[in-house]
């Protein structure tokens, strides 16, 4: 570090005592560097001391007007932006256009008008043949007769509906705000496959206390011993007691590390069982509590003989209900997940060539060539489907576009007379 | 200002709400205005350059992600925008102490000689404030910001490393070249001046 390095630190007060004490040395031994250092300590003095500018008049003022200015500009180049891409697309092109869709807007109503007066007519007429030719005079028989029938069923039925699932949302409302209160104890059993014995015990050993669970169990036996090869197959079991609330993380997790070979879960609804031995619990405690003023009351040798031999009955029903409930509360808290792990021999990268290879490039070839044909058929139904439409809308766009060259002229030669 | 507040009136402010922007700005409205008034040493350009950061500051809100402090983000935005204007305007002004002085008898050379001076000679008295403003102004844009920032701001080091975008051992190496700069820079004034004297003195004596 050199001389005036130290010294502008030493001005900071950012050396330390060593650096401090080279510093000084180093002046005392060069009057040059004393100069220095005393001007440095001058000039930095003075700039200390130099006052602070007051803000003009008005400052902030301005700064927000300024702001304020900025923030409707923003606003605005953002709604430029839009009447630019507009102003891109000519202003014929834009009338024609929404003179097309009010038209087609119009047809469109009037289409769906038509339609609804027709379907009511049918329950209560038969159609006209003209009317609608393509139906079979059978099918409108058919239609007339089950008409008045059918409407008054499917009204009910409807009803029936509109009842049944009201019930249903009632229902499932319920449930919903039951769920967090029942008491349901989590079971699963899965048996997986893994190429990794150990890893995948120890992967599952971290992610149970990652969870805040912890391991009931475990145990694993070589099953397949082969030493020339140096292969070893393990298998083993664990069980794993996580958290509920964890419950499907863990269960995510296990399914992920292996190939699932086997699954079974269950969630057994205790609620009712608790409940009743919750309240047996209350009885047995209030009957505890009169058997123990009756003791005090006692002036009889042998009652007193009786009463103690039912206490000690009742304490003992009461300490049983005890430990059934917090054993229910450390299984409703606490998921069993049990785990079947079988290690399985890696299988080899590179498989032979199935023999069906050239049947399966056949078929692929088929079924390809099945579905453009049946995409190419659907688009052909589709074109002549929309062919009357696309008639129609364009009889409507040449007469809106008549229509408004018309009107366009006719303003013309009123401008002309004006003039 | 509380960090707490601060992040309810920037979130706000980002929201569009222009109050909570002005409530934002108040408080370093005078640091931003001092930091540029010295960098460019009048009034004018400070208030333009003061008025420019305040509304970068308020395009740019969505932007700040809380990593560094407003202070620190509004105070590197301000000497951001003093050394582009300061490119924008070089070659277009030329007047630097370190070139050539135009004086009434004609150009002279400066010549620097560094007397040794004793450490009961002030450098600088107080009638010489003026001088002072003249040489941070004639500091190269680095060595100003630096000066300003620290000497005349009192900004930590850290801090002043954050808005320079240099590392801390950058900003104090660098801080002691501005100020040996800066005091050579007095020096030199110094010189002129007593040059200068003597010029009107032997004037005075020839008539």
């Amino acid at each position: 570090m050199d001389i005036e390095q130290l010294i502008s630190l030493y001005i900071d007060g950012q050396l330390d005592e060593m650096q401090i004490e080279q510093l000084k040395s180093q002046l005392e031994q060069n009057d040059e560097y004393k100069a220095e250092f005393y001007q440095l300590l001058d000039v930095v003095d003075s700039l200390k001391s130099l006052p602070q500018q007051q803000l003009p008049q008005n400052f902030h003022t301005e700064i927000m007007n300024k702001i304020k200015d900025n923030s409707k500009n923003i606003s605005e180049t953002k709604i430029n932006k839009k009447s630019k891409i507009l102003n891109f697309i000519p202003k014929k092109i834009i009338k024609i256009s929404s003179l097309a869709v009010a038209a087609c807007f119009i047809f469109v109503s009037i289409g769906i008008f038509y339609n609804t007066i027709l379907n009511n007519g049918n329950t209560a007429q038969n159609y006209s043949q003209d009317a609608m030719p393509a139906r079979s005079m059978q099918q409108m028989q058919l239609e007339a007769e089950t008409s008045a029938s059918s409407f008054s069923y499917q009204n009910e039925n409807t009803v029936g509906i509109a009842m049944d699932s009201s019930v249903e949302n009632y229902a499932d409302q319920e449930k919903k705000e039951n769920v967090s209160d029942k008491k349901i104890i989590k079971t699963a059993h899965l048996s997986i496959q893994v190429y990794d014995f150990d890893s995948t015990v120890e992967n599952l050993k971290q992610i149970t206390q990652q969870y805040g669970g912890y391991i009931e169990n475990s145990s694993s036996d070589i099953i397949y011993n082969d030493n020339e090869n140096d292969i070893m197959l393990k298998s083993g079991n664990m069980v794993l007691r996580v958290p509920a609330q964890n419950y499907n993380y863990v269960i995510d997790y296990v399914s992920q590390t292996g190939k699932i070979v086997g699954n079974y879960e269950q969630g057994e609804d205790i609620s009712a069982d608790y409940i009743d031995t919750e309240s047996m619990l209350n009885a047995k405690e209030l009957e505890k509590e009169r058997l123990m003023q009756l003791i005090e009351k006692a002036d009889n040798v042998n009652d007193l003989i009786l009463l103690e031999e039912r206490l000690s009955q009742v304490s003992g029903e009461i300490d049983s209900y005890n430990s059934r409930i917090k054993n229910w509360d450390r299984l409703v808290q606490f998921s069993t997940i049990s785990i079947n792990i079988e290690q399985i021999r890696e299988e080899s990268k590179i498989n032979a060539i199935s023999p069906n290879l050239n049947t399966r490039m056949k078929t692929g070839f088929v079924s390809s060539i099945n579905n453009i044909k049946q995409l190419a058929e659907n688009l052909l139904v589709w074109t002549a489907q929309s062919i009357p439409v696309i008639i129609i809308i364009a009889i409507f766009c040449i007469l809106a576009y008549v229509v408004f060259l018309v009107s366009k002229k006719l303003a013309g030669k009123l401008k002309n007379k004006k003039l | 200002m509380a960090d707490d507040l601060e992040n309810i009136l920037i979130n706000k402010a980002k929201q569009g709400n222009i109050t909570a922007f002005e409530k934002l700005i108040t408080s370093y409205e005078k640091v931003v205005y001092n930091i540029s008034y010295r960098m460019f040493n009048n009034e004018e350009d400070a208030k333009d350059i003061s008025q420019e950061v305040f509304i970068k500051f308020y395009k740019n809100l969505d932007k700040f992600d809380g990593t560094s402090k407003v202070s620190t983000w509004l105070y590197r935005i301000t000497v951001n925008t003093c050394i582009d204007e300061m490119r924008k305007r070089k070659g277009k002004e030329t007047s630097s102490i370190d070139e050539v002085i135009s004086m009434d008898e004609g150009d002279l050379k400066k010549q620097y000689q560094n007397d040794s001076k004793t450490p009961e000679e002030k450098l600088i008295s107080k009638e010489d404030i003026d001088d002072l403003k003249k040489a941070i102004d004639s500091l190269s844009q680095n060595h100003k910001t630096l000066i300003v920032l620290r000497d005349i701001q009192g900004l930590s080091y850290s801090e002043i490393a954050e808005i320079t975008d240099c590392s801390l051992g950058t900003v104090k190496s660098r801080l002691a070249r501005a100020r040996v700069q800066l005091k050579n820079i007095i020096l030199k004034q110094k010189e002129l001046s007593k040059d200068k004297n003597r010029l009107k003195d032997i004037k005075g004596e020839r008539r």
